[in-house]
């Protein structure tokens, strides 16, 4: 999972770049399945990241096979009203305190001064959901 | 000019897969893709992760030769013409259509969509 503050926060710009702002982000995808529209580019990348990370789930063994057919079914087949963006609100001294996060290297960042994180397992009990 | 179903096939089903996710990414956020960029996927060995970039670079590549138009000076419409075409390419080459899998996945999101109501 690819976190970032928000407000999202640039040391010299102050405000990551639009890939990295959970801001922007939330509001491109709402916006798209507001406006109901079916061929939105953002909502297909979404779709094509959540087949990646199951090829991934599955080489890591937390997915079988079967799970993973049906979870890129449901990636790919899913309407556009299927779709909603939440926010993932990460209490970050907590996930900081588990070794959760990761700081993402400087050459995997959307800009190299943006703040940028990566967390790789999240347990269910350190996260609420806003949408 | 070779078409899509062209460019990808005979490729590897992960190395395709993770290509079009790169293509999908540098055509919606304009993020140049290289390898030192890109966090690799685990499903991928470093092989197949350079392997996969330069196949997103072929993919973007040949929509750019298609439209006649560099990518930065592409609009929405443009934008849109080319995740359809990943999106259907994904649908019908990657993804199991198995009337099982596809059950499932249907009860899955109907049950979803019950319980959000």
């Amino acid at each position: 999972m690819w976190c970032a503050p928000a407000p999202a926060v640039d040391t010299l710009i102050g405000r990551n770049p639009p890939s990295s702002d959970p801001w922007r982000l939330f509001g491109t995808y709402a916006l798209d399945i507001r406006e109901n529209d079916k061929g939105s580019a953002v909502i297909d990348r979404n779709r094509a990241g959540i087949l990646r990370g199951a090829e991934s789930k599955l080489a890591d063994g937390v997915i079988d096979t079967n799970q993973h057919k049906i979870i890129q079914s449901m990636a790919a087949e899913a309407s556009l009203d299927e779709f909603q963006p939440l926010f993932m609100v990460i209490p970050y001294d907590r996930a900081v305190s588990k070794q959760l996060v990761e700081k993402a290297d400087i050459g995997v960042r959307a800009r190299v001064t943006s703040d940028e994180y990566i967390i790789r397992n999240l347990p269910r009990d350190d996260f609420e959901v806003w949408s | 000019m070779a078409s899509l179903n062209t460019l990808l096939a005979d490729k590897p089903r992960h190395i395709v897969l993770e290509a079009m996710y790169l293509a999908s990414h540098e055509l919606t956020c304009s993020t140049r893709l290289d390898v030192n960029s890109v966090l690799q996927n685990k499903a991928l060995d470093s092989d197949a992760a350079q392997a996969a970039i330069a196949l997103a670079g072929e993919i973007i590549g040949w929509f750019v030769a298609t439209e006649g138009k560099a990518l930065d000076e592409f609009d929405d419409k443009d934008r849109t013409a080319l995740a359809q075409k990943l999106s259907g390419y994904r649908l019908h080459h990657l993804v199991d259509r198995s009337p099982d899998v596809q059950n499932e996945a249907r009860r899955l999101l109907d049950q979803w969509a019950a319980e959000a109501a």
